[in-house]
């Protein structure tokens, strides 16, 4: 007997996966020599700071909410981290779980709110985006801080000399992520995000894992504001602003609805892949700025088309016969 | 005392006492009905016991032991399950995901144990004979009969020492009501406590031994079902008499004014070659078993599903290709899953009913005010539908009355072909009666009514003829004398219709 649904077709990340493999045909068209494991360990590089961003906000989507407050953890995360951290190592320990803590803090009251009063996600998120992310100007004014070297070394490590940390990083974060979706607050994220009064029947705590989500939104959150400090070795009180559409946009190329209970972080990481991959591509071929802001808009609007498209065909192809 | 005790249970929300000073008592073995109008306050009473709702004050006691419950796991955990007339299915996890959902058993890594969920699935269909449904397939997929035949099984299989079925038999076909009843019958020898919720009195005459009786909020009379007779439950319920139930039966159809024809409309396997015609002032019986193409007729009229073949409206023959379409047509649905299509739950009965008549209130570009308030006041007379005011939101009214508002929704659009899909589920006795009289009305006065519902006992009394369905074809029309429950069943199991020499039923 079939327990589970299988198969590549019915997988919400569908859509970013056949992307993701035109577009890297693309690349290794243009630049037939790129592959390469060091050249896998950058891209990984670049990509981690919105993977960070994208992965929380996929959490809450996927009970149906959203979070806006990320833009103002990630910047008071790297406002913070860049004021406070000292260059030794306990300094660089600490202030980084405190940094991480604030996220998750951030994120319960999020959700507490949320749950607890009934208040919409657009507006207590769009609250907390606000009241941390000027918080953060007065940590630190303007771009800089005095990031310890040591810091960014170790961030930016190649181990052996090949694989980056960052690619560690996303492979463990993905490990995590197919263990967690078949756990029992893994479920409950689905289920809540489908149908939240079916799931209060059967007895599944809405208020927890609304909870656990948006504490893990602000949980990572906090983690993109601090590797951004990392990879950039500066703080700034305005690090969020550019994370929140493309967080968002790259979780819903990768197949999670807006509306909650389909998808997952597999398509976000896929999703945040695409999104770096066609901005290099722009690059590449020697385009402005101005076109990649383009460039990523419309491969939202495809992206949204094709998963709702084909859902549709779906139906009406199983109707039809 | 007996084994399972509600005490003096009271229930206020803002502006209504739901529940004052109710009770409700049964032993172990016993199936007790709950019986009463919408609104009386058997859902508050359901919800107060299963956690969902915290009562103003009250006790629950179950032999002998005070139960204090504050969730709905606090609940379940307690052996207290019910099965929802709403649902409470999720339907994008899989048919196992559901049947355990809330209660997984956890591996060494604590994640969910697949294989267990795969084996005790299985035991559990094969136990109750359910083994036609793929554990595998997700819920989205079921038709709303298989989807409360699995809130049944998912309600057993929380193994409750109390269980409660709230409205479980109103989707189900006269095979899984049959199914069903045996199981209850077999839970109340195992010696649970059953409470029954239903608005067929046939049924819990059948399969109860007391009902308890609930009016206005607390409970009227407990009586032996040997000792209640139908016409005195009525009375109870109602707290006033009511004469016939149905309207009498009169002909209004004009034979030569056809208003819908359907010819060889397939979709899928759904639908196969149905031939129809709907003429005005006819009132048109669809009946059948469950899931044999019913819903899929009624959604290809309305324009929600695509279809092969031929549709002609007043003679013409359209392409119903969406809602906009068949509402151009002058057809309006009144749908089933009231609170998922019929109603916006969360805007007031005011907006709800102009909702789908928008241009008919419009003066150029703006509403006018003085046209809508004239429409919702006539609709909402015309309904009796109770609502404080036309303001209040339709969400806090009563299943019957939200029902009534779906019905006024879509006459407001003036339509002269009215296509009811089981109109009554779920619905009690009074506001029934109500409904019928105005189906008959609106036949009188012209309109082609097609009328589906899953009561035979209904099709009979309230429509002219009746065409029964069975595997997505028309197995056969029943006209004048021809239309009695028999002749339904038979052809809804692919027998012939018979002439009936003696009296129906």
């Amino acid at each position: 007997m079939k327990i589970k649904e299988r198969g590549f077709f019915k997988s919400p990340a569908k859509v970013s996966i056949l992307l993701f493999i035109v577009v890297e045909l693309i690349t290794f068209a243009l630049q037939p020599n790129v592959l390469s494991m060091s050249w896998i360990s950058l891209k990984a590089e670049s990509a981690i700071t919105l993977m960070f961003a994208a992965i929380g906000e996929t959490f809450v989507l996927l009970i149906g909410g959203i979070d806006l407050s990320i833009a103002g953890v990630i910047s008071i995360s790297s406002s913070f981290a860049a004021v406070y951290m000292k260059d030794n190592l306990f300094s660089m320990i600490v202030i980084s779980l405190l940094t991480i803590l604030i996220g998750i803090v951030i994120g319960l009251f999020n959700g507490f709110v949320i749950q607890k009063f009934r208040v919409q996600p657009f507006i207590v998120t769009f609250a907390t985006w606000y009241i941390f992310g000027g918080i953060a100007y007065l940590v630190l004014p303007k771009d800089g801080g005095d990031v310890p070297q040591r810091f960014v070394k170790a961030l930016t490590w190649r181990i052996g000399g090949k694989f980056s940390v960052a690619l560690v990083i996303i492979i463990v974060c993905l490990l995590l992520w197919v263990w967690l979706k078949k756990t029992r607050i893994g479920i409950s994220l689905f289920a809540v995000g489908n149908n939240a009064h079916a799931a209060s029947l059967n007895g599944i705590n809405v208020m927890r894992t609304t909870l656990f989500a948006y504490a893990a939104s602000g949980m990572f959150a906090a983690l993109c504001g601090l590797y951004r400090v990392a990879v950039t070795a500066t703080g700034s009180p305005t690090a969020g602003e550019s994370f929140f559409n493309q967080a968002i946009s790259a979780a819903v190329i990768g197949g999670t609805l807006l509306t909650g209970g389909i998808g997952g972080q597999l398509g976000t990481i896929i999703g945040v892949l695409v999104f770096k991959a066609i901005t290099d591509l722009l690059v590449f071929a020697g385009a402005s700025s101005y076109w990649s802001t383009l460039f990523q808009g419309a491969l939202l609007v495809i992206a949204v088309l094709f998963s709702t498209v084909s859902e549709i065909l779906r139906e009406r192809k199983g109707l039809a016969e | 005392m007996p084994d399972f005790v509600m005490k003096n249970i009271c229930k206020s929300f803002p502006g209504v006492k739901a529940l004052d000073n109710a009770n409700f008592n049964a032993n172990r073995g016993d199936i007790v009905a709950l019986l009463g109008e919408n609104g009386a306050g058997k859902s508050t009473l359901i919800k107060v016991l299963c956690g969902e709702h915290k009562p103003d004050s009250g006790e629950i006691f179950f032999e002998g032991r005070k139960l204090s419950i504050h969730s709905t796991r606090d609940a379940i955990e307690q052996k207290i399950c019910a099965v929802y007339q709403e649902l409470s299915l999720v339907p994008e996890l899989t048919i196992a995901e559901n049947m355990f959902l809330g209660f997984y058993e956890v591996d060494g890594l604590r994640r969910v144990n697949y294989r267990k969920l795969e084996e005790r699935t299985a035991e559990l269909f094969k136990k109750y004979d359910a083994d036609y449904l793929n554990p595998g397939m997700k819920v989205k997929e079921l038709s709303l009969a298989q989807k409360q035949v699995l809130e049944i099984l998912k309600a057993l299989n929380r193994d409750g020492d109390i269980i409660v079925f709230d409205e479980a038999t109103s989707a189900l076909s006269d095979k899984n009501a049959r199914w069903l009843m045996n199981i209850i019958r077999r839970l109340a020898e195992e010696g649970k406590v059953i409470i029954f919720i239903s608005h067929r009195l046939d049924e819990i005459r059948s399969l109860c031994s007391r009902v308890i009786v609930y009016r206005a909020g607390t409970d009227v009379a407990d009586l032996k079902i040997e000792e209640a007779d139908s016409d005195q439950l009525v009375a109870l319920m109602l707290g006033r008499e009511i004469g016939g139930y149905y309207p009498e039966k009169e002909n209004f159809v004009r034979e030569d004014e056809v208003l819908v024809s359907l010819k060889n409309v397939c979709s899928g396997h759904a639908l196969r070659n149905v031939n129809l015609d709907l003429r005005a002032g006819e009132i048109l019986g669809v009946g059948g078993l469950a899931g044999q193409g019913q819903s899929e007729l009624f959604k290809c009229l309305f324009g929600l599903l695509p279809y092969s073949g031929e549709i002609a409206i007043k003679g013409k023959v359209i392409r119903m290709n969406n809602t906009a379409t068949a509402m151009k047509q002058s057809i309006a649905l009144i749908p089933e899953e009231r609170g998922l299509q019929g109603v916006v739950l969360k805007q007031s009965v005011r907006e709800n009913i102009v909702l789908a008549s928008l241009d008919k209130i419009a003066n150029g570009l703006f509403l006018s005010k003085a046209k809508e308030s004239a429409v919702v006041d006539e609709s909402m007379k015309a309904l009796s539908v109770k609502a404080e005011s036309p303001e209040t939101l339709v969400g806090t009214l009563s299943g019957g009355n939200q029902q009534k508002v779906v019905l006024a929704k879509a006459l407001a659009t003036e339509p002269d072909i009215i296509l009811m899909y089981d109109i009554t589920r779920g619905v009690d006795v009074g506001t029934k009666k109500e409904m019928f009289n105005m189906t008959k009305q609106y036949a009188k006065e012209g309109k082609a009514i097609l009328f589906y519902s899953t009561d035979s006992e209904e099709l009979v009394n309230v429509c002219g003829s009746v065409v029964v369905m069975n595997g997505g074809m028309i197995a056969g029309r029943l006209d004048g004398d021809m239309s009695t429950r028999e002749n339904i069943i038979r052809l809804s199991v692919g027998e012939d219709a018979k002439e009936e020499n003696d009296d129906e039923n």
